[in-house]
């Protein structure tokens, strides 16, 4: 019985010393691990905290061999210059503009199409899928000379059309939307058919409602691709008229001698990236999960 | 079978992508027929044919691509009315294009379609580019055209340039139109320039008595001085390494490119080398810094109110803003003075001109070539113009009579280094006229001139023991890299 004992301290004992053990482990493995989760949200964070100290800085503080953390002379003044300097109030306009309608025709051209490809059924169906699924494997950049031909002998150069309509179609977005028609039962449909549902009535009340976080997330992605898309609206605009926000960012702080005023581009930088920041805060949840869903960042 | 659909269909789709882009190449030739010749050839300059009558008074509209700011296209606005007073039926539209490679891009683009504007900003290395196309209009047929033009004013002028006006371009920046072809075709006027300045930090200069060095061997002793009064400094900061090299070449005489096809890259000679191994043993001196070594334009050391400082910088004039000394309680620390960079032989001295001019380009409408032409023109003869436009840039004028305009002579009088070094750097580049010098452009030019920048930068912080051979290694890998590029 005392052995008993004896053996139930000890082994008690062991469970105390295990438990210690493993307390000591954990706490190391947390501690380790939110420092590792500090230095990258620092690693994130810093090159924001830079755009935002250098916006307020002279150029002469900018230039120095020993960069300052913080500014010593606070310069509000460059705002004022980037909206004067980059016309920025027209450029996010124009951004703004051209975002939404070519997102609003892009869902409507991308749920009519994964639509036909889920649920009609007609000649060639496979094969016009498997087609569009192909122009997926060459890249995007072999089509904007052939585009950038196109459009200019349709006489579109610096207008709003050639900037939203070449992008209005997305493989992409239409196979994201078809796979996740697919999966809606093929018994739902039927029983609407039999109720005598028509088939956009059918899209609009059933397929729409239940793929609604995909439509979100390609909403999403397609607003911040308008958002940073550089290339394209650089080629086939040459005036401010249609001109977008990154093109205005990129190019209106250069003087002729090739030297740029940073502080004031990082000025214009910070006020572009303050309407991104806020849809994210506020539509955190469905970017994170778009960009889950679609495998891409956006 | 499906599979073979997806075959089939991916067979299709790069059949007809070959097919899009043998046709968008085939255009960029089709833009250009009943063009003339351009670029590399034989002795004869390249004709045009200039319409007999001249401007027809036609109402045409002209684009205008360049990358001025806001505040140089206020100026241009200014005066696009005053050339309308003349020629009320040219509507000219600008657009800025971004900086100089911005402009060279969209053009390039743009010539695949046939959709290049009327005049553009360019430098000898875009020409060149643009020729490979034959795109751009040769000039000399223009310059010598005798044909009379009568303005909106009544008033009758020839349509070319007459002697006065040539005359009154500084030679120098008016030789770079004909940097292209051994003939020496015209196709560009200059129309703003800059160069390169030694600027000092005078007050340290004259607390030390040193002396501005006028030489390279002056230049040595004056870095070896700075850098025994201040041991943690850099003497001296070059801002472009591909100009360093270009310019010593040219001041030693020695080969860099050539515009014979079967040579174009001479600049592995012994001439060469030894200077870059000069400047090798400067750096390790620590007596001089470059752009790329430093990580920025070496004005932040020239202005550095704590750590480390350089006394001396050598850059463009066009950056003169960013040599001002820095203000503490509105009293500037000290007062910077600018000369021209240190030569081989100060006698012949030799400055790198930079800086835009202007290109015209070919039109299925000849009478856009000609009202462009007249745009050109007006813009690079223009006193009043010139003058504004250099006040606003900070740029030179390319014409001399610009310098008898009294608002412009009063604006260069109020020359000072601590709050007005932008006229000062003018002032400067109007003295160095006769220094000048342009490189030879053409198609792989620009590779070059990268090349030369990065060879001197990597010469510079070579560690290698054995620096000739190290050196001698890098010369050979840049022409390597050149005859690559342009093959």
């Amino acid at each position: 019985m005392a052995d008993k004992k004896i053996m139930t301290t000890m082994h008690e004992k062991d469970m105390q010393k295990v438990t210690a053990a493993q307390t000591v482990t954990k706490i190391i493995v947390q501690f380790l691990l939110y420092a590792f989760l500090c230095i990258m949200a620092l690693i994130i964070v810093f090159p924001f905290y830079w755009m935002i100290i250098s916006s307020l800085k002279s150029t002469v503080e900018y230039r120095l061999p020993i960069p300052t953390l913080f500014p010593q002379d606070i310069m509000w003044g460059n705002y004022i210059e980037a909206f004067t300097a980059a016309n920025l109030g027209k450029l996010f306009m124009n951004t703004v503009y051209v975002g939404i309608v070519s997102t609003i025709l892009s869902l409507v051209i991308t749920v009519l199409s994964a639509f036909a490809f889920a649920r009609l059924e007609f000649k060639g169906k496979n094969a016009l899928f498997a087609g569009l699924l192909a122009t997926m494997m060459i890249p995007g950049e072999l089509f904007t000379i052939t585009n950038y031909v196109t459009v200019t002998k349709f006489g579109w150069l610096d207008s709003f059309t050639v900037l939203i309509v070449p992008f209005l179609v997305s493989v992409f977005y239409i196979y994201l939307l078809r796979q996740n028609f697919l999966q809606i039962p093929n018994e739902l449909y039927l029983a609407a058919k039999v109720d005598g549902t028509s088939d956009l009535k059918y899209l609009w009340k059933v397929m729409i409602p239940l793929s609604l976080p995909n439509l979100i997330s390609i909403t999403i992605l397609k607003m911040m691709g308008a958002w940073n898309s550089y290339v394209w609206p650089r080629l086939v605009t040459s005036t401010d008229d249609y001109r977008l926000i990154t093109n205005g960012l990129r190019d209106a702080f250069t003087d002729m001698s090739g030297q740029a005023n940073i502080p004031v581009q990082m000025a214009a930088v910070t006020v572009v990236s303050i309407p991104l920041f806020l849809v994210f805060i506020f539509l955190r949840k469905y970017i994170m999960k778009g960009v889950s869903r679609s495998g891409i960042k956006g | 079978m499906k599979k073979r659909i997806i075959s089939f269909l991916l067979v299709l789709t790069m059949l007809m992508s070959a097919v899009a882009m043998a046709s968008c190449s085939n255009n960029g030739e089709g833009s250009n027929e009943g063009g003339n010749n351009g670029g590399e050839q034989g002795s004869a300059k390249v004709p045009y044919d200039v319409p007999a009558e001249g401007y027809d008074g036609s109402a045409v509209t002209i684009t205008f691509y360049h990358s001025m700011g806001a505040k140089l296209q206020g100026i241009l606005d200014t005066y696009i009315p005053e050339f309308n007073k003349l020629y009320p039926n040219i509507t000219v539209e600008h657009a800025s294009q971004g900086d100089y490679d911005g402009v060279r891009d969209q053009i390039k683009t743009a010539l695949t379609a046939g959709n290049q504007p009327n005049i553009a900003y360019c430098y000898p290395d875009h020409v060149a580019l643009y020729n490979v196309a034959k795109a751009v209009v040769p000039l000399d047929n223009f310059i010598e055209s005798t044909i009379t033009v009568t303005d909106a004013t009544g008033a009758t002028s020839v349509l070319g340039l007459t002697a006065e006006q040539i005359a009154d371009f500084i030679p120098g920046y008016y030789a770079e139109g004909t940097a292209f072809d051994e003939a020496g075709t015209m196709y560009t006027l200059p129309m703003s320039k800059s160069t390169e300045a030694l600027y000092y930090n005078k007050t340290f200069f004259e607390q030390n008595n040193l002396k501005v060095p006028t030489t390279w061997e002056e230049m040595a002793q004056v870095c070896e001085q700075i850098k025994k009064i201040d041991p943690d400094c850099v003497p001296l900061g070059y801002d472009s390494e591909a100009n360093w090299f270009i310019t010593m070449c040219e001041q030693y005489g020695s080969d860099y490119t050539s515009l014979n096809e079967d040579a174009h890259f001479l600049f592995d000679n012994e001439t060469n080398r030894s200077f870059v191994k000069m400047f090798h043993d400067w750096y390790v001196n620590g007596w001089v810094t470059t752009e790329e070594i430093y990580g920025s334009y070496t004005s932040g050391l020239f202005t550095a109110t704590e750590g480390q400082k350089c006394y001396m910088v050598i850059g463009s004039t066009g950056g003169a803003s960013y040599q001002q000394p820095p203000q503490v309680d509105g009293k500037a620390l000290f007062e910077t003075a600018m000369a021209t960079p240190p030569q081989v032989n100060p006698a012949a001295p030799k400055v790198i001109s930079q800086g835009p001019s202007l290109c015209i380009f070919k039109d299925s409408n000849p009478q856009e070539v000609v009202a462009s032409w007249l745009f050109v023109k007006f813009l690079t003869t223009n006193v009043e113009f010139q003058a504004a436009f250099s006040m606003a840039s900070g740029y030179a004028p390319v014409i001399k009579s610009v310098q008898q305009n009294p608002v412009y002579q009063q604006w260069l009088d109020a020359a000072n280094g601590i709050n007005n070094l932008t006229a000062m750097s003018v002032k400067l580049a109007l003295s160095q006229a006769d220094a000048y010098f342009v490189s030879p452009a053409f198609n792989g030019s620009s590779e070059a001139r990268d090349q030369v920048g990065t060879l001197m930068q990597d010469a510079l912080v070579s560690t290698d023991s054995n620096i000739e051979s190290a050196i001698k290694k890098l010369f050979e890998k840049a022409v390597s890299e050149c005859e690559y590029a342009a093959d």
